[in-house]
Parts: structure tokens; sequence; C-alpha cells
């Protein structure tokens, strides 16, 4: 009985996990975040020590696979961005299939706050080329990017006027779910010293913790989770009323967390047994 | 000298840019800049390998008709897919920047722009540059920045100037004359001394040529968009950007949200049936070592879980006062920013480590695997 | 269309989810025109922003600004980016090795340093720094903190460690995340005259700044490190404090803004106090702190003897590699964890697609 529990079909683990998914997802629970992890109050404290008119850059190195963990946390640091009057560019430093995600998202919440494109925010999306470009817009942004996405030229649009380089800019943030983080950290920040943060995926959070504690990077959005938070705190701070992607989905999150705990002390259990029914015979 | 001449200018190269860490010099930074344009061709062209087996790997499956060898056509048929709909949107009208009212299309003419005109699609949102022209093509108007050409007789002062990298006064007042500002910071590059010199500011530039005791001052266009025609038959007229292949057309978009954003996506969210069932077999506290893994890795998923973390924990454990507020997520914290924050440090040292003498390999021409050998 | 647009993305959706069955048709099917999608689309990427964007344009621009050397730089860069072609003709294959070359040179090239620098100095550092400036604020600090005010007795209790405290400042309890916030803003004006502002444009501290500093009672360090926004007559000097330097009605002002932050940590009456804005760590010396500090020290080096093969696992190495054992698996189990929730995300992503998408088609 227990070699058979223990050695069941993986399509009936399957078949937990969609209805614990669909379940919630279909009643639409809703579980509020109400504490916040270090790495996320870090980076929102940053942001908020800025005065009106700083500049944020946004690179959305994520592509459609990582949308549903990293997009929610672009909504809602534009949310915050926007709030405080901040001007924001948006790049794609190292992956091109995000350019169309990450533009329409800056058009609509720059809409929710009145903002409008060119003295606000801008756009610049992509450019081939990896490395160089990170590093000659330390020198010249306009190097790498002499158009916007709507190849407007960058003299045209009012904010890059005062713009020339990382000097200008108080802080990049980097959205990755691919090996991004690194160059940022030991090129743009070891070289030219800029201000940085990340959010990532949840593969990803461990291995950047070393670079929070050695001070080359403010803060880490961990995933998800990084989105439910940071939506907690602007919501908190009236910096919007727009209830986000990351408080529905932390919902549905918990409950797949109960499954899975409740999936691997069962199957621990059931272990423990087996190996003592087997000792007892042997 | 097949092999030779590759790893002479691989190490050559790599050691120049080591040494350039070390020389803050402004010739330092020029190579620094060279190599980065030519890397940054040579990722464009880059791409074209990865392409290239791509189709001959499904080619080769369809010449062979080897097993399932009819879903490489469906390779073929996606590959084909994303450029026909962007050829498509090349040559469909492309979107819709502005409009202008149709009381003053009387006022489009050949020649310039019209003030009234300008004003107009300023307000709907279109930013033009500062001179620009009207020209009529078929039943279309086409507004174009101004190739800005213009002479004029220059001082010596201006000259001498200029060649000093400064910007006269009475120059400034030429460019403003013309509706031309320049911007305070821009830079003046001597190309020749006493005959050529470049003014650049980000992507603003002129190009100033002296010949004959004559300034010629001159820039090429960018900015080109199409007005009209009118597809109601009355009412404002429609404004264009001018057409450009591009991956911002109808066509491609519809084709990227509707089929190429669910298939990415959903294929990774599979992983997460995966990571389950790997949880469900593999999990199991066997030895001290599996069992402070799978302890850290069940607190985070606890913790992870607001459901968990603070609602449960509050009405389970809420009584315990000697325990501080959100404690759960203090452990995590906790977890990540000490004991795992050290492991991971001493991996990432590691790692670097081997990098710089993987990379020292290459460099030194002893690792040259990168040749294919 | 829309419509369309969503019953497509339903169905592509749900061939993809129909491999946790088994493996079929319907998913190969998805798979391929995956394959096929992702490489046109970059088709289309690089004409536009790599050929054109990037090749083409700069040529261009170097042809009709009359850059000849730059001209060439790019026509020399086509050609060896042409030699990647090489590779289809058998005779001259070998010349696809020169890009290579240059990819892998320049790759390694800047490797190097900034590898060593990030990766090792600065990791090495932060976990042996254990003479950074630390001071403590008592514990009592919380209660005259949930008061709000800038009152008498926190004053003192900042000016015991060092810190400077004005009456003005606000004080903002932040309760989800068990902190308090401080604003406080300090403010000099200084004569024009006494600052050489071309100096400060070319990122050097002038004399006459230096002394104003020193007057207000603030010794920069020799590191002191310049942000330049030319617009608007702004200057930012970074050294231990950010400071603001900008022009206003003919005067030069000096904004120095301090945020502090206090955090209560694990133990319920210890508090820590860091300075956002500010360059320098600056936290509670308890007991905790030194423990984790401690720990993390070991942690690192017993993580490092573990991955150290040159010398056999025995003795005295064998014990220290076996404690390293242990940071490890905290380590992986953690981003077990981690990896966990960024999975179940992506599922949530498509579940939440799906069931909005399906009554959409209903016109729900």
């Amino acid at each position: 009985m227990i070699q058979k529990l223990l050695s069941l079909d993986r399509r009936w683990i399957f078949l937990i996990i969609a209805v614990v998914v669909f379940v919630p997802a279909i009643l639409k629970i809703p579980v509020p975040v109400s504490t916040i992890s270090n790495s996320t109050q870090q980076l929102y404290d940053t942001i908020e020590g800025f005065e009106p008119g700083e500049v944020v850059m946004i690179s959305l190195d994520y592509g459609p696979s990582s949308m549903a963990e990293l997009q929610p946390q672009l909504t809602a640091l534009l949310h915050h961005c926007f709030a405080k009057d901040l001007r924001v560019i948006g790049i794609n430093w190292a992956v091109f299939d995000s350019v169309l995600l990450g533009q329409n998202e800056f058009d609509r919440v720059a809409r929710l706050h009145g903002k409008t494109y060119g003295p606000d925010y801008c756009y610049l999306g992509y450019k081939p080329g990896g490395l160089p470009n990170l590093l000659d817009m330390g020198k010249d942004i306009s190097s790498v990017y002499p158009k916007d996405v709507h190849n407007k030229s960058l003299t045209d649009i009012p904010m890059m006027k005062a713009i020339k380089n990382y000097d200008h800019i108080s802080l990049v943030v980097d959205l990755a779910s691919v090996g991004s983080p690194p160059f940022w950290i030991n090129y743009v920040y070891g070289r030219f010293q800029q201000t940085l943060a990340l959010g990532v995926t949840g593969v990803m959070i461990s291995e950047l913790y070393p670079a929070l504690d050695a001070g080359q990077i403010v803060g880490i959005l961990p995933g998800l989770l990084g989105a439910a938070e940071y939506e907690y705190l602007i919501q908190d701070a009236n910096y919007t009323m727009e209830g986000g992607d990351g408080a529905t989905g932390m919902g549905i999150q918990s409950f797949l967390h109960v499954a899975l705990i409740l999936i691997i002390v069962f199957c621990n259990i059931a272990f423990f047994i087996d190996r003592r029914n087997r000792s007892n015979i042997a | 000298m097949k092999r030779q001449i590759p790893i002479i200018l691989c190490s050559l190269l790599g050691f120049c840019l080591v040494v350039r860490y070390f020389i803050p010099h402004r010739l330092s930074q020029d190579f620094e800049s060279t190599v980065n344009d030519w890397v940054r061709i040579l990722a464009v062209f880059a791409f074209v390998i990865g392409l290239g087996s791509l189709i001959r790997v499904h080619l080769r499956r369809i010449a062979m008709k080897v097993s399932h060898w009819q879903y490489s056509i469906v390779v073929f048929v996606g590959l084909l897919l994303m450029p026909l709909a962007a050829l498509v949107d090349f040559v469909k009208t492309p979107n819709q920047l502005a409009s202008l009212p149709a009381n003053l299309t009387s006022k489009l003419q050949n020649g310039p722009l019209p003030a009234t005109v300008r004003q107009a699609l300023t307000e709907g949102g279109l930013s033009l540059p500062p001179v620009v022209t009207v020209e009529s093509v078929g039943k279309r108007w086409k507004i174009q920045e101004q190739r800005q050409q213009f002479a004029t007789d220059a001082s010596s002062e201006i000259i001498t100037q200029l060649d000093q990298g400064k910007i006269d006064r009475i120059l400034r007042q030429k460019f403003s004359v013309r509706d031309l500002q320049l911007p305070e910071s821009i830079e003046v590059t001597v190309q020749s001394k006493g005959r050529r010199w470049l003014l650049e500011s980000g992507a603003l530039w002129y190009l100033l040529i002296y010949q004959n005791q004559i300034l010629t001052v001159s820039r090429d266009t960018t900015a080109a968009y199409i007005v009209g025609p009118n597809p109601v038959g009355s009412g404002d007229l429609p404004v264009y950007a001018s057409r450009k292949f591009s991956k911002q057309g109808s066509s491609v978009n519809w084709l990227f949200l509707n089929v190429y954003v669910p298939l990415d996506a959903t294929m990774f969210s599979l992983l997460a049936f995966f990571i389950a069932s790997a949880a469900y077999r593999a999990f199991r506290a066997r030895t001290m070592d599996a069992t402070l893994l799978l302890l850290a890795g069940v607190i985070l998923m606890f913790a992870n879980a607001p459901l968990l973390a603070n609602q449960f924990w509050h009405s389970v454990f809420g009584g315990l006062n000697f325990l501080p507020d959100a404690f759960p997520t203090l452990v995590k914290d906790w977890i990540l920013q000490v004991p795992g924050m050290a492991a991971r440090r001493a991996i990432q040292i590691g790692l670097a480590l081997g990098a710089i003498s993987q990379s020292l390999r290459i460099l030194l021409g002893i690792d040259r695997a990168w040749m294919g050998e | 269309m829309a419509t369309l647009g969503t019953l497509i993305g339903i169905a592509l959706t749900l061939c993809v989810f129909s491999f946790l069955y088994k493996d079929n048709p319907f998913y190969t099917f998805a798979e391929h025109l995956f394959v096929g999608l992702a490489a046109g689309y970059s088709i289309i990427v690089q004409i536009e922003d790599g050929f054109i964007g990037t090749i083409w344009q700069r040529l261009e621009l170097s042809i009709h600004q009359g850059k000849t050397t730059e001209m060439m730089i790019i026509l020399v860069a086509i050609c060896t980016g042409l030699l990647f072609f090489t590779q289809f003709i058998p005779d001259v294959s070998w010349l696809v090795r020169i890009p290579f070359a240059i990819t892998i040179g320049y790759g390694a090239g800047f490797a190097i340093p900034y590898t060593v620098e990030q990766d090792i100095f600065k990791h090495v550092y932060s976990t042996i720094r254990f003479n950074e400036t630390q001071s403590s604020l008592k514990d009592n600090i919380t209660d005259l903190l949930n008061q709000g005010e800038s009152t008498a007795d926190l004053q003192l209790q900042f000016k015991d460690n060092g810190l400077v405290l004005t009456p003005k400042a606000e004080i903002k309890t932040l309760k989800a995340s068990r902190k308090w916030e401080i604003r406080d803003r300090l403010q000099f004006t200084i004569n024009d005259s006494q600052v050489n502002q071309d100096k400060l444009n070319q990122k050097e501290m002038p004399d006459g700044l230096k002394l104003a500093f020193a007057k207000a009672g603030f010794e920069l360090s020799p590191t002191t490190k310049i942000k330049i926004w030319k617009h608007d007559h702004r200057w930012q000097i970074t050294d231990n404090r950010t400071f603001d330097l900008r022009r206003l009605n003919g005067k030069l002002v000096l904004d120095e803004q301090w945020v502090y932050t206090v955090k209560r940590e694990m133990k319920p009456k210890e508090t820590q106090v860091e300075v956002l804005n500010v360059y320098v760590d600056f936290f509670h010396r308890g007991g905790w702190q030194v423990f984790n500090m401690c720990l993390i020290f070991v942690g690192v080096i017993c993580t490092l003897t573990y991955f150290f093969f040159s010398v056999e696992h025995r003795g005295v190495v064998g014990g220290i590699s076996k404690v390293g054992v242990i940071f490890i698996m905290v380590g992986f189990g953690a981003a077990f964890g981690n990896t966990v929730m960024g999975r179940v995300s992506l599922l949530i992503g498509r579940v939440t697609f799906l069931i909005k998408a399906i009554p959409s088609l209903f016109g729900g």
C-alpha cells in the first residue's frame, strides 16, 4: 500500500495541482500581504527618497515566459515612480520579445497618472549588441539608442535633452529572468557606480543576496511575492488605487504552497513508515 | 595560419582591454569605443549563425523524411509567418498618430508647413522638428524634416572659435534666425582645421564646411509623416508615420500577443507541475544533509505564502508574545541573508575564480575550444 | 479579430497543457510552431534594430557627418561580420574563427578586471568588514519614535550616536515593515563667488566649497564623488553623506538630506538604524548582528573549503568542509523554496489568463 503510494503515477500529482490552482482562481479568494521582505522594503525606500524629476531607468530583461512574475513588478514600480513625479526611461537591454509588453504597460500606467510621453517618460526598446551597449550608455545613451521605439530621434524627446548618460540617472532597475544581473552589477555598478536594483524571478532570488549584502544593489523584488509586497506598500501610501496581479496571485499561490508542503510532509511520513516496515522485515 | 591568426587576434584584443582598465586616458577610452562599435556590429551578424543552423537541421529532417518530419514544416510556417506579417504591415497603411481637422486641409500646400497646421498637429500629440516642409504625393501629403542647409559668410573669429571647439555668439544667432536653436551643451569636433567641423548634441548634429569664405551648414533629414488620404470621405485627415519595416505593426502585434505569448508562457508554466512531482518523489529526509535542505525549502515555501505566514501564523501562534511580529518573514530573511547568502557568496567567488582562469587560458591560447578544437 | 485571437490563445494554451497527460501531436505541433515563430520574430527584430537600426543608420550618419574614420571602422566591422558566412563555404570556413576571436577576446578582456574587482574583492571585503562605523540606540527609542515627534530625548539619543536630528524632523511609523522613517533636512547657503563652477563641472572639489563645508562642520573625505546635472545647475556631492548643491536666485544652496530608517530586528528589544541615501553602512552592533557577521564569515570560508579539491578532505579540512555542506544545504533549500514560488507564479499567470479569457468568448 505504502509502496504503491510512494510510486504513484505523477499524473495524479498533476491533477491535484490543477485542482488546487483552479479552485481558488475561480473563487477569487483574496489573501492580502501584510509583512514585507527586507529586500523589497529597501528598494521602496530608495525610490521613496527621490525628489520629483529624478530619473529612473527600467530595463526589461524578460520575455513572455516570465511575464507572470515580472510584469506585476513593472506595474507596481511604474505606479510608484509616476505618483512621485519621477521621470522613467524604459529599455530592453538583453531580451527583444518584451518590447511590446513593456511599451503597452508604460503607456497604460502613465495614462492613469496623467503623464505624457516625452516629458515624463520614454521607451527606447531593444538594440542588439549586449555588453557594448551597457558600456556605451555610460558615455552617451544616444550612441546606443539614436531613436526610441516610435522612431523618434532622442533630441526630439524633451526629457532626454537633459539625460546624457548614467550620470543623470538616479536609479536603474533591472527586471530580469535571464542572466543579465551580473552584467549590470559588474559593469554598470562596478564601472560607473550607478545605483542599481533588481526585480527577479523566484529561481534567481537566492543567488543575488550576496550582491545586496555587498552594497552593489539597493534592493531586490523577489518574484510575484515581491510584486504583491510592492503593491501593498504603494497602496498603503495612497499612490494608486489599482489592485495589482501580485495580490490576486498571492491567494492562489498560498493554496498551492499549502498543497506542496502537505505533499512533501505526506511523502516523508510514508517514506519513514516504509523504511521502518522494511527494517522490521529484515 | 588558420590557427595562429585567430589566437593572436583574440589575445591581442583581450590583453589590450585588460591594460585599458588600468589606464583611464582619453586614448584608451577611444580605443574602447571603437572596439564596442565593432563588437556591436558583429553581434548583429552572429544571429545569422543560429538561424542558419536551425534552418539546416529542419531542412535535413524534411529531406531525410525522419519520423515526425511533418512538424519541421510547422517550424518553417512559423518562421515565415512573422516576417510575412511584418511585410503586410509594411505595405498596409500604418497606425494613425494624429489627425488634422477638416477645416485646415485647405492650408496644406507644397512648401513650408503653415503655423496653424503645425499648432493643430502639435496639440494632437505630434512632436515636429523645427523646420519641416510639405510635399504633395498623389492623394497624400508628406511632411518631412527639411534637409537643413544654409550658407553664410563667416568672420575669422567664428573660424578660430570653432577650431578651439567653441561656438561664437554670432554663429548662434545665425542658427536662431533660421529657427534652429543650438543647445548649450553642443559639442564641437574639429574634423580638419579651418575647413570642417561637426556640432553634436546627442542625436542632433550639424556639419559645417568652410570653403571660399562661405560657411555651409547642413544636416540630413530624419523624421517624416504622411497626411491623408481621407478614408471616410469627410472630416479630419489622419496622420501616419512614414513606412518602416517594423515589429510594431498591427499584424505582427496580433501574432505576437495571441500566438507567441500564450505558447511561450504556457511552455514554462508546465514546470510548476514537474517541480511538484519532483518534490513528491525526491524530496525526502534520507540523511541529515537532506533534512536541512528540506527544512530550509519548507520554511521558505511557508513564508512565501501570505496565507500561511500571516493569517495562519497569527491565528495559531499569535498568542506567543515573546516572538516578534512577522516571525516567519524574519526567519526567511535571515536564512536568505545569513547562511544562504554565505554559501552563495562562496560559490560566487569560486565561479569568479573559474571565470578568470578560463579567460586567461583563452587569452594565452591554452584553451582553444572556441575554435572547435 | 479580437475574439479569434483569444480563441487561438486558449487553444494553444490547452495544446501545451495536454503534454501533462502524455506526449501528443497537439503538443508537438505547438512546440514546433513556437520554435518557428521565435526564429521568425528574431528575424524582424534583427532586420529592424540590427541591420537597419544599428548598422545602416550608423553608416549613413557617418557618411553624412563626414566622419571618415568612423565610417572605415564600421566598414571593417561589416566585413568581419560577413566572415560569419564563410562557415557555409568549406574551403575558407576557418575564417569564421576571426569574428569569433574578436567576440571572445572582447568578452575575456572585459571579464578579467571587472570580475576580480566586483565578484572577488568586493565580496571578500563585505565578508570581513568587522571594523565599519557602527552605532547603537537604546531600547526605549522605539517608544520615543512612536510618539511621532522629534523630542529633546530623541535628539539626545541620536547625538549620543554621533547623528544629527533637528527639531523639524518628521517621523513616520511604517508598521508593516517594522520600521520608522525619519526625514530630516539640513540646509546652508554659500556665496556664489566662493565656488568655482567650472571646477565642479570637471568633477573636482573647489577650495571655496571645501572651506564652506568645513565652516558648517562637515569634514569631506578625499574620496568625494560629484554627480552633475548641468541643465538645472545642480551637483550632487557624495561623501559619507549625500549633499545636493543647486543654484537658486543667484545663490548656491546646499541641501543635505539625511533619511534615517530605524528598524526592529529579530529580537524584540533590539533596534537597528540605517541611513538611506547615504553611503555608509550604519547599524546596531548588538550581539545578534555580530553573530550574523561571524556566521557569514564562517559560512563563506567553510563553503569555499568544500569546493577546494586540491587538498584531500580529511582531518581538519574534512571537518571544515562538512560545516560547509550545512551552509550549502541551507542555501540550496532556500533556493528550492524560491524556485517553487517562481514556477508556481508562472502557472498562476496562465490559469488567470484562461479564467479571464474563456468567459470573454461568450461575452462575459
